[in-house]
């Protein structure tokens, strides 16, 4: 408060009179500047969700939904274009929300701004994730001019990203790194003897990669056995739950890429539909597994006191269950079900230890990699492998919250990514 | 008078296409279409053929698949081998093998 208006003794009482009515009218303006403030902000938080709600830009079904299980309707942050930063931090494997959040900004900014996103290239390009930010921005593309900035790119990942070209089937291969990018129809027309189109892309993937590792010096060289084995169930198994759990499902986008320096071998599939969770409700299960299945989600969400313990969700708990070996929400009609995912897990990681597989669905990320391996384990009435991500390996216990992680996005399907270093 | 039958897995790839098999779905459809519990109610036998050449991969669901009504009726490895001889790689071998002890603990623990 300025000198001036404050009170002294040696004032006279018309003095103080004035000098209290002036502080009165300075707090009542002051008040009144606030409430404008307010009101600007919260008009312009109000333009911003009728803008994004008005907006001409519809999307797909079902990438509107992913915008709408996320709340984007009631966005109103005022951000300044989306700049995506590619570096060791934006993957899958490690932080999927972090992938997630941006894919959401991208397709808020196009509904509401018309400004483009800059790709700044910081240190490394994750291909999972890179797959994912071309996939929805040819979405975006679909609906309105769309163009994105490369920043810092050098010419070797610029080609990456030039070449992904996810909205069709495409593949290349070049000095650097090979790809296979398919858009794969399910085929659904109860004739399941039919050809899967997956199958022809599983081959070609692998040999592809066959030439890439042997080179020119030997154009006869095939995949050992167990390499085969483990790219092929990589593609089918995702392919076959697409098929078995994700009845209106009738594509999924499979993406793989070869990288010749590093010598790994990505390959990301993900469909849009029910997540993991949703699929094995334990209504879904017969009654002695359904009875474990609650014991194990209780034990798994159990806090003791008021901020002690891990806060882990039904829904952790059920996608990690859905790992495990024989449970399936198939059970109900068929007992042999369920062994698809740790089938082709097992598979990866008897192939390569130094696999790395992240699994997204819902608000669920899981990642799996050499620190906590299969074993066989005395479960539910049988002999099962489990992988419950804990050091002891027990299903009944909380998993790892590094390894079993709630996001603060959704992702209304399923993502898998497995990574296969091909060192031999 | 019991059979023998021969199923040639081969023949499921379309040359140059494709030269893998898999699928839940796929391998109980082929059991069906090969009436594999019809001849196992005549006492017939299978001779499982698959040419490494042609085909490069077979995912586990699709033995489970062709398999879970088989274990079903004939609950253990060894009456399964008795009936279906492979006629492969060892490592395809290998593969069923290990499908099969799934199976047969799955039929024990029922």
């Amino acid at each position: 408060m300025s000198k001036s208006y404050v009170t002294y003794k040696g004032d006279s009482s018309q003095t103080r009179q004035a000098k209290r009515s002036f502080r009165a009218r300075i707090s009542i303006q002051k008040k009144r500047l606030e409430r404008q403030a307010q009101h600007k902000v919260l008009q312009h938080e109000l333009t911003l969700i009728r803008t994004a709600a008005e907006s001409p830009v519809r999307y797909d079904k079902m990438v509107q939904r992913f915008c709408d299980v996320n709340n984007m309707k009631l966005w109103s942050k005022k951000r300044s274009r989306v700049v995506i930063q590619l570096s060791q931090d934006f993957n899958l494997f490690n932080n999927p929300s972090k992938v997630l959040r941006d894919l959401l900004y991208l397709l808020y900014d196009a509904k509401v701004y018309q400004g483009y996103p800059t790709i700044r290239y910081i240190d490394k390009v994750c291909f999972g994730a890179l797959y994912l930010v071309d996939n929805m921005c040819w979405e975006i593309a679909n609906h309105r001019l769309w163009k994105v900035t490369l920043q810092n790119m050098p010419a070797s990942e610029h080609v990456k990203f030039a070449k992904v070209r996810s909205f069709e089937s495409s593949d290349y291969d070049t000095e650097a790194a090979c790809m296979v990018n398919e858009r794969v129809h399910i085929n659904r027309k109860g004739d399941d003897l039919s050809n899967q189109s997956y199958r022809t892309k599983s081959k070609q993937l692998r040999d592809m990669v066959a030439v890439a590792i042997a080179g020119a010096e030997d154009p006869n060289y095939e995949l050992p056995f167990d390499a085969a084995q483990a790219i092929d169930s990589a593609i089918s198994e995702q392919f076959d739950n697409v098929i078995q759990h994700v009845p209106n499902a009738n594509q999924a986008s499979l993406c793989a890429f070869y990288d010749k320096v590093t010598k790994e071998l990505t390959i990301l599939i993900y469909n849009f539909g029910k997540t993991i969770a949703e699929t094995l409700l334990p209504k879904n299960l017969p009654q002695p597994v359904r009875g474990e299945v609650e014991d194990i989600i209780r034990n798994h969400t159990k806090r003791f006191g008021f901020l002690i313990g891990s806060n882990f969700t039904q829904e952790n708990a059920l996608t990690l269950l859905a790992l495990q070996e024989g449970i399936s929400s198939k059970l109900l009609t068929d007992d042999t079900r369920g062994h698809g995912l740790i089938d082709y897990i097992e598979k990866c990681f008897e192939l390569q230890p130094l696999c790395r597989i992240a699994i997204v669905s819902g608000r669920t990320a899981i990642k799996i990699d050499q620190k906590y391996p299969i074993s066989l384990k005395n479960v539910l009435n049988r002999p099962r492998r489990i992988l419950a991500l804990n050091e002891d390996n027990d299903i009944y216990a909380k998993p790892d919250k590094t390894y079993v992680r709630t996001m603060d996005v959704a992702f209304n399907g399923v993502i898998i990514e497995t990574t296969i270093p091909l060192i031999y | 008078m019991s059979i023998t039958c021969v199923i040639d897995l081969s023949k499921l790839v379309i040359p140059n296409k494709t030269d893998s098999i898999s699928g839940r779905g796929f391998g109980e459809g082929i059991a069906e279409r090969e009436k594999v519990m019809q001849h196992l109610e005549q006492n017939d036998k299978f001779i499982m053929r698959i040419d490494s050449k042609k085909v490069k991969a077979i995912n586990d669901s699709f033995i489970k698949g062709f398999f879970s009504e088989v274990f079903r009726t004939l609950k253990s490895r060894q009456r399964v081998r008795e009936v279906f001889e492979l006629d492969a790689s060892d490592n395809f071998k290998r593969l069923f093998e290990k499908n099969w002890a799934i199976l047969e603990a799955i039929n024990a623990a029922a």
